[in-house]
């Protein structure tokens, strides 16, 4: 197997930083190096918008002293540059505070067996430029190809190899690459509308991008252009649904925006501060007992699969929530000491989620609706992680009979999470493959929505 | 010139440039920039982290017609910028020639002069401000929980080189203070927001200043404390002279961005020199407002920076240029090209985008109203393009009733059509405000910028509350 970079030299260069800041001072260190090479072609109306190509570097180090945090960044490895950050680093945190909650994780915790999870593909280091650039324009013409009102804002192709090494004075040190490739394409077409002159000129746009590690598994162009054509032709005629309280159909791809609001409110860091709806609720009910979730880190191939997490903890696989239940916060070391838990390892995040589906496929979720409001896009940061309050603006259907009517925007959603998640009455088989929350669409039962 | 900091010389400069334009293409430049952002937060009482990081790199771009190539290097030495050069390069498809381009220095128009640039000051100075503000804040109310502040500084300096022959040197600074306190009460918790800067030096923060954010972010907590859930429906929105410039930065700005224009994507493709918005309404997007956040002395991509009028009393005037779209249009640039570092090219992006003052008086126009909605201040807003549908968010809110101030509202986003809301501009305030210096705009890459607006009232808007 073909490697970026070469790993073991990256460990050693994260092992000197850490060592370095040790011998001049440091209780404690946490050292990244990453590196990568990012390619990105763009392509309009046949012809090359946009080609650029880069391979920036990155070190990140943490010390503390006597309890005293401080972090620096830089871009510049070179052996005379990392000194002058380390001396840095040593400086600044003299200026903060004690705080006693600071600690690198107990050595136990510490990631010892790495599974093989194939996120490297040596076929995308080989991949020309010019097969990139043919790739994008196939898309192009495949998605202009669907519709005569469809025209393109671009297809795009994107390839990233890249190497961090993580390395902490717990006794943690760790080298590992990944590649990324990814595809997308946007459109638009004419809209038309009925009162007035007032809009005029008005558009529909939509789009659709899929990444994933490995080229093989990468969606098809067809499937790919076919997506985003239905994003932009299922828009055209929308008008303003009338304002009243109905049930909501949220599609997989806004489905994952309400469990990213979820997640963000079991985090640990809004759980101590008391900035979350979810604080105290900890093996709670929390939602719709069709509600079962679980964090795989370790799919081969998956998009955030992970052995370890930022400071090196060991992953496990585990389920989030079941059955409508709280099963855990998402702590890294330090939330975990400000709550007097144990880190969970997430410091840096989730990796692969997956939502459980249910067994209506979306035709019968709709049917069964009835009538209400088939969301297709959210927009604005209408969302309170703290209060749960949520209120955002929507473009999508609206459902009558069991059946798609028209198409609906410019109107809010409003309730609050712990109301939402409690009012999922129905879950579909549509598990959506193309993201790391690998979710289903779902149905709330009841929401408030303000259109005219 | 600080060619040495970026380990070029006049000669080096020759050398890529020529490369860049090795096979063909209208224009290319270098752009270099060394960035360092210092940021201290305080939470809990204690300072618990100081961060400080440094960016340092050289992209070279060669642009033909509308193709653009780019790469950039954080490694400075020559094969390294010979090499993104002959990356960029390979956008054109021509053979080019050897010149030598005479390289002038632009002459330099300081906005943002400062004596006391925030990035050289010692850090207990600054955190004695964080201190102040955090006992400030929890002095003001029982009811504060807690209080986070965040003091933040960033000193950029670019330099540029391009084809055209023009060289020149900037030094960006940049420094924001930022409060939030949560307060509670009978089981509820409210956070409320506050802040101000620029490109400032360190003295523009004064004891007066962080007694006010502190307090006004406490005072915002509690005016949400006591809130009710906001309605439902289409609504009379006024909104106060400042922030809620935002409504002009996602109604009108992001639309008349050139780049969505020139692609047709935009609802106001081909539709310059028309009426787009009540006669009301001029709208300018201005880079030269003294130590703004939203100000620049050149753009990113070498032009003057300048005070745009995008509409006059309704009328479209101009879209918001780069360079690619100005030479597009076959017009001058406006000096919108911008971009967030090194590590992309630039777009046309807003700088300070504001809308004129009217002839009502703020009583006059809340008096007008019957039942509707008074907007203060904002957490951000979105939009979509093409179709002109945008979002913005409330933080502090009001319901007005038989044209006063009644209860605060809490729980909502306004949502609006550009064009159709533009048009529905009844009344423009005599109180124009410029808003915070705290606001960042994201279109792929963050750039700062700056909002203003006087009192304005639109006739119907849809309110993104709880039905009755």
């Amino acid at each position: 197997m073909k490697t970026y970079a070469d790993l073991a030299e990256m460990e050693r260069k994260a092992q000197q930083t850490l060592d370095m800041a040790l011998s001049r001072g440091a209780h404690t260190a946490e050292a990244q190096v990453h590196r990568r090479q990012e390619f990105e072609v763009e392509v309009r109306n046949g012809d090359i918008e946009n080609l650029c190509e880069a391979e920036p570097f990155e070190v990140a180090l943490t010390v503390s002293r006597d309890h005293r945090r401080a972090s620096v960044h830089s871009c510049d490895w070179s052996a005379e540059a990392l000194s002058d950050l380390v001396d840095q680093a040593m400086v600044l945190c003299k200026y903060t505070d004690r705080d006693t909650f600071y600690a690198l994780p107990q050595k136990d915790q510490l990631a010892t067996e790495f599974r093989e999870l194939d996120a490297f593909d040596d076929d995308i280091l080989d991949m020309s430029v010019v097969d990139k650039i043919a790739m994008a324009k196939e898309l192009e013409n495949k998605m202009l190809a669907i519709d005569s009102r469809l025209r393109s804002d671009g297809a795009s192709m994107t390839t990233m190899v890249s190497a961090t090494a993580i390395a902490n004075s717990a006794g943690f040190c760790r080298a590992e690459s990944r590649t990324v490739i990814g595809l997308g394409v946007s459109g638009f077409a004419e809209d038309t509308v009925a009162e007035g002159d007032l809009n005029t000129g008005r558009k529909q746009s939509g789009s659709w991008g899929t990444h994933r590690r490995h080229i093989e598994d990468l969606r098809s162009t067809d499937e790919v252009a076919a997506l985003a054509a239905r994003q932009v032709l299922r828009k055209i005629g929308a008008r303003k649904p009338r304002t009243g309280n109905f049930p909501v159909y949220f599609e997989p791809a806004v489905a994952r925006s309400i469990w990213g609001h979820l997640f963000s409110a079991m985090t640990g860091g809004s759980i101590y501060r008391n900035e979350s709806f979810l604080v105290d609720a900890l093996g709670t009910r929390i939602g719709s007992d069709l509600l079962e979730i679980t964090e795989d880190p370790f799919i081969p191939r998956g998009q955030a699969s992970q052995n370890y997490d930022r400071e090196g903890v060991a992953k496990t696989r585990r389920k989030l929530v079941d059955r409508g239940n709280l099963e855990t916060y998402l702590l890294s070391t330090y939330s975990a000491n400000k709550l007097n838990m144990k880190t969970t390892g997430h410091a840096g995040g989730l990796t692969n989620l997956l939502i459980k589906p249910g067994t209506d496929d979306e035709e019968s979720l709709i049917r069964k609706m009835n009538q209400g409001v088939w969301v297709t896009g959210v927009i604005g940061q209408g969302v309170n992680v703290s209060t749960g309050d949520y209120s955002r603006g929507a473009i999508g259907l609206w459902i009558e009979n069991g059946e798609v009517a028209y198409p609906v925007m410019e109107f809010t959603l409003n309730s609050n999470l712990k109301t939402m998640l409690g009012n999922i009455s129905m879950i579909g088989d549509n598990v959506q493959t193309d993201w790391s929350v690998q979710t289903p669409g779902f149905v709330i039962s009841e929401m408030a929505v303000s259109g005219t | 010139m600080s060619l040495d900091l970026f380990r070029l010389s006049q000669e080096s400069i020759q050398r890529i440039l020529n490369r860049a334009m090795s096979r063909g293409g209208d224009f290319a430049e270098i752009f270099c920039e060394v960035s360092r952002f210092n940021s201290l937060v305080m939470e809990e009482g204690i300072l618990k982290t100081a961060i400080s990081s440094i960016e340092k790199g050289v992209g070279v771009r060669v642009v033909k017609g509308e193709r653009t190539g780019y790469a950039y290097t954080e490694r400075l030495d020559d094969a390294s910028f010979l090499k993104i050069a002959d990356t960029a390069a390979a956008i054109a498809e021509d053979k080019g020639s050897e010149r030598s381009y005479a390289l002038e220095q632009k002459p330099l128009t300081n906005r943002y002069a400062i004596d006391d640039p925030s990035t050289e000051v010692d850090l207990d100075k600054k955190i004695q401000w964080i201190i102040k503000a955090n006992e400030h804040a929890r002095a003001y109310s029982d009811l504060v929980t807690k209080v986070s502040i965040s003091y933040t500084d960033h000193q950029r300096t670019i330099l540029l080189a391009d084809t055209r022959g023009r060289l020149f040197e900037d030094v960006q600074p940049m420094l924001r203070f930022s409060i939030s306190a949560i307060c509670e009460k009978d089981g509820e918790r409210q956070t409320g927001r506050s802040g101000d800067g620029g490109r400032r030096g360190f003295s523009f923060v004064t004891a007066d200043k962080v007694r006010k954010w502190a307090e006004d972010a406490v005072r915002e907590a509690l005016v949400l404390l006591e809130a009710k859930q906001a309605p439902a429906g289409m609504l009379p929105v006024i909104l106060a002279p400042g922030d809620s410039g935002i409504l002009l930065h996602e109604a009108i700005g992001h639309p008349l961005e050139a780049d969505f224009n020139r692609k047709g994507t935009s609802a106001y493709a081909d539709r310059l020199g028309h009426m787009v918005a009540d006669p009301q309404c001029t709208i300018i997007d201005d880079g030269t407002i003294e130590h703004d956040r939203g100000s620049i002395n050149v753009d990113d991509e070498l032009n003057d920076s300048q005070r745009t009028v995008l509409i006059e009393n309704g009328r479209l005037n101009t879209y918001m240029m780069d360079e690619i779209s100005a030479r597009y249009f076959d017009q001058e640039s406006t000096g919108n090209g911008r971009r967030e570092s090194y590590k992309y090219q630039p777009l046309p992006r807003m700088r300070t985008t504001y809308m004129l003052p009217g002839e009502y008086s703020a009583d006059e126009i809340i008096g007008s109203t019957e039942h509707g909605i008074y907007c203060k201040t904002f957490k951000g807003g979105q939009v979509e393009i093409s179709n002109g549908n945008f979002t913005f968010v409330p933080s502090e809110a009001y319901l007005i009733r038989d044209g006063k101030l009644s209860h605060p509202i809490k729980n909502f986003i306004l949502i609006g059509n550009g064009p159709d809301v533009l048009s529905k501009v009844t009344m423009v305030g005599n109180d124009f405000a410029m808003g915070s210096g705290i606001w960042t705009c994201g279109k792929g890459q963050s750039v700062p910028v700056g909002v203003g607006l006087p009192t304005v009232k639109i006739s119907e808007m849809t309110v993104g509350g709880q039905t009755a």
